[in-house]
């Protein structure tokens, strides 16, 4: 059907330069819209290609058209009749105005934030490496300290009642031997917290929390000691600083998507779950121990420590089936998992030399850290 | 006040007269949930699907449509923006903004062992925020307005978002420091300064509303809001007292049933004080509101008020009821989850919903209960000549400030 130019649709038309309104008739033809006044007398041409719907039409509604090289003028056709014609000659008019150019760009968009989270998946653990070394230490130690009061808290710890002075000099000296296997730029700082809770974890800048528990659930001073070496072994491989880092970034993403909503302050809490948790790669946790079986055989001190102290979580574990009662035991095996392959990695290591890590009495002075 | 400008280029036929025509109409809503729905719900698995960068063109789409179904003399409102604009802003914002939280985030952490600093650097954080969200709120209606236009014709706003913060930021001082007494003059400071920088066309609206009026209805809702509070609290006094005593079991339960019976009871009524102090400013604020020679009224009341706002959370209560008996028939069984999952996708996605049901109800009553009377002449109505912003709302989008 060709379009018939004679028949003339009745409309109303404001130009865009006031808000007046004046009724009109459109025609028409192979090119455009032809608008006229009462007297036939034309006021506007509008090309095919410039109209554009207004607004999504429904049928109760008149349609409403505009020009998409015009910012005001606009066009509301009262006669719907009009619609064969415009599905003829005008067959864009038919899609959404919003939907058309939103699905393509948010295409686009959606591709580019993904290609973001890729990054920071998969680049940012990579980058977490020369980010986390380029930090002044000072910034570390600050930012560490404020993560011991966090996760200390978190733990329900209370890090101000094992000050028993022998106990923290023994811990001290243990710690400066382990230290002094190594070439790093951390200086550790080693505390206990009180607390009834099996676990010990390192924080960026190199602090180390032992948390009382595992103290009284160790049955030699050689399986604190492969604790505490695990533990700076973290701290000498930047895990935690790395992990930091790691956090920012996916708080970033996440802010960046979903705007902010006050969880700037979840970021303190969130990053410290995230080692109370130990999500820890095994990757992380298998170069913690690699690190540690090496510092325990230059300080001449028995990796076996570290190998039986697993090893009991292990036995209990499977002696109990269900946890009943003392759930320590789990939940340090739940944040601690691949138990089995680590210990088989460690006893794979060239066997460990005989010593001890310290003498009875130092190890009575530990055991009495928290009074 | 306006003068008589002739129109340039383009003119019809001669305009019949550039006399002025009484009006005295309503503005017309045709808005229905069954429409606005679908366009929800698709925004919500885009922008899932998505990661939430489609939210930006989901606003749009459902502006789109409310502006569409506001209509004044049988002419619809327009809304012109793009969700293209939205994202922009939003970009534009984070750029700046993400670096500040992470700096906030790292001194968090950081000064944990120094408290009095980290108290000092949080009331300013907490301060910085809301002097941010009120000029946040100022550049989103100043991209709502130009971004609306009514036969054609844009709207526009003038004047300064530091300026509006800064007001703000000052009364609300205000409103502290004489315990809350004085807010009716922060909302009406505030409000002239927006509408009165408010453009359609080339008129500015014009604002006129003395406090005192407004005044007497907000001491008398604080009056109740305080006697509420305070039987609050004796009710809880007496509540922790008989609590101590240690009774048996039962008589706890009936004093915790009270209690909470009480509580409730305070709770609807202290919300109905404050809806009926909206109501009253809504009225106050919409008879103060002129436009050349038009002037509007309101009789929205607050049983109207209410209607908007209680359906919708009845049936979210209802929801969470239903929810957590749930819960508790089911807690001790391992199938729990699988009967939990379908409860709690209810409520998320009615909770997701409610938003707009309260908006769309808000309108309607908004629409129905306004009255636009005066003379008007459309012909000498001339179109607006401001700049626009290019971009919109990033940091409203980035602060969160309104849903809509």
């Amino acid at each position: 059907m060709t379009s018939d130019t004679s028949v003339r649709f009745e409309a109303r038309y404001s130009d865009g330069q006031s808000a007046e309104q004046h009724d009109v008739a459109v025609r028409c033809a192979m090119q455009g819209l032809i608008v006229e006044n009462s007297d036939r007398q034309p006021i506007t041409e509008w090309d095919w290609g410039d109209v554009k719907l207004a607004e999504s039409h429904s049928a109760d509604r008149p349609i409403r058209l505009q020009n998409r090289s015009l910012e005001g003028p606009r066009l509301a056709i009262t006669d719907r009749s009009i619609l064969g014609h415009l599905e003829q000659l005008a067959p864009h008019l038919k899609r959404d105005p919003v939907s058309r150019a939103g699905v393509r760009k948010f295409t686009i968009i959606g591709a580019l934030f993904l290609c973001f989270a890729l990054f920071v998946i998969y680049g940012l653990p990579r980058l977490a490496g020369p980010l986390a070394e380029s930090i002044p230490m000072e910034w570390e130690e600050e930012i560490g300290e404020g993560v011991v009061k966090t996760v200390t808290k978190i733990f329900g710890a209370d890090d101000s009642k094992c000050k028993n002075p022998k106990g923290v000099a023994v811990l001290q000296h243990l710690t400066d031997r382990l230290a002094a296997t190594v070439d790093t730029p951390y200086r550790f700082k080693v505390r206990v917290a009180k607390s009834k809770v099996v676990n010990a974890f390192a924080t960026p800048g190199g602090h180390v929390v032992i948390l009382s528990g595992l103290i009284e659930k160790a049955d030699t001073p050689e399986e604190v000691a492969g604790v505490l070496a695990h533990e700076m072994g973290h701290v000498i491989k930047r895990h935690p600083t790395k992990a930091l880092i790691h956090a920012y970034g996916w708080s970033m993403l996440i802010t960046a998507l979903t705007g902010v909503s006050g969880s700037s302050g979840d970021l303190a809490s969130g990053f410290a779950l995230h080692l109370v948790n130990a999500s820890y790669s095994r990757g992380n946790e298998a170069e913690a121990d690699d690190t540690a079986v090496e510092m325990l055989a230059r300080a001449k001190i028995s990796n076996a420590g570290l190998v039986s102290f697993f090893e009991k979580f292990l036995n209990e574990a499977k002696a109990k089936g269900k946890s009943t009662g003392d759930d320590s035991v789990i939940k340090y095996l739940a944040s601690h998992p691949a138990l089995r392959e680590r210990i088989d990695a460690i006893k794979a290591k060239q066997p460990s030399p005989k010593g001890t890590a310290i003498n009875d009495d130092d190890w009575q002075a530990i055991q009495d850290i928290c009074g | 006040m306006s003068e008589f400008i002739e129109n340039g280029n383009i003119t019809p036929e001669p305009v019949a007269q550039a006399s002025d025509d009484m009006v005295n109409e309503q503005p017309s809503y045709a808005g229905r949930l069954g429409e606005l729905f679908p366009i929800v719900f698709v925004n919500m698995l885009l922008s899932i699907v998505t990661l939430g960068i489609y939210r930006f063109w989901g606003k749009t789409k459902i502006r789109r449509y409310l502006w569409s179904r506001v209509s004044f003399q049988d002419e619809p409102l327009e809304y012109t923006g793009t969700g293209t604009e939205l994202f922009l802003g939003f970009l534009i914002v984070m750029v700046i903004l993400i670096p500040v939280l992470l700096l906030n985030s790292f001194l968090q952490i950081a000064l944990q062992n120094k408290p009095d600093v980290f108290i000092a650097v949080q009331i300013l954080y907490g301060l910085a925020f809301m002097y941010l969200v009120y000029i946040a709120t100022y550049r989103a209606q100043r991209y709502r307005l130009t971004r609306t236009s009514w036969r054609g014709i844009r709207g526009g706003m003038s004047g300064s978002a530091i300026t509006f913060a800064n007001k703000a930021f000052l009364y609300m001082l205000l409103t502290i420091v004489t315990l809350g007494v004085m807010y009716p003059k922060m909302q009406v400071a505030l409000q002239k300064y927006r509408t009165e920088n408010s453009v359609f066309g080339d008129v500015n609206l014009e604002f006129d509303a003395p406090f005192a009026p407004l005044m007497k209805s907000w001491l008398f809702s604080l009056v109740c809001l305080l006697t509420l509070y305070g039987t609050m609290g004796y009710f809880t006094y007496e509540f922790v007292e008989a609590i101590e005593v240690k009774p048996g079991q039962a008589e706890v339960l009936r004093l915790v049933v009270g209690f909470l019976i009480a509580l409730t009871v305070i709770g609807i009524l202290a919300g109905v004080a404050m809806v009926w102090y909206s109501a009253v400013v809504i009225r106050h604020f919409v008879a103060a509101t002129k436009f050349e020679k038009l002037s509007a009224t309101s009789t929205m009341t607050v049983g109207q008020l209410l209607k908007v706002y209680i359906p919708a959370y009845l049936v979210y209560g209802g929801l969470v009821v239903l929810f957590a008996l749930t819960t508790a028939m089911t807690s001790g069984g391992s199938d729990a989850a699988t009967f939990l999952i379908l409860p709690i996708i209810a409520l998320a996605v009615f909770g997701a919903l409610i938003p707009i049901i309260i908006i769309n109800r808000f309108i309607a009553a908004f629409c129905a209960n306004m009255t636009i009377a005066g003379a008007f002449s459309a012909a000498l109505l001339l179109q607006n000549q401001q700049d626009k912003p290019g971009y919109g709302e990033g940091l409203a989008e980035a602060l969160e400030v309104n849903a809509l």
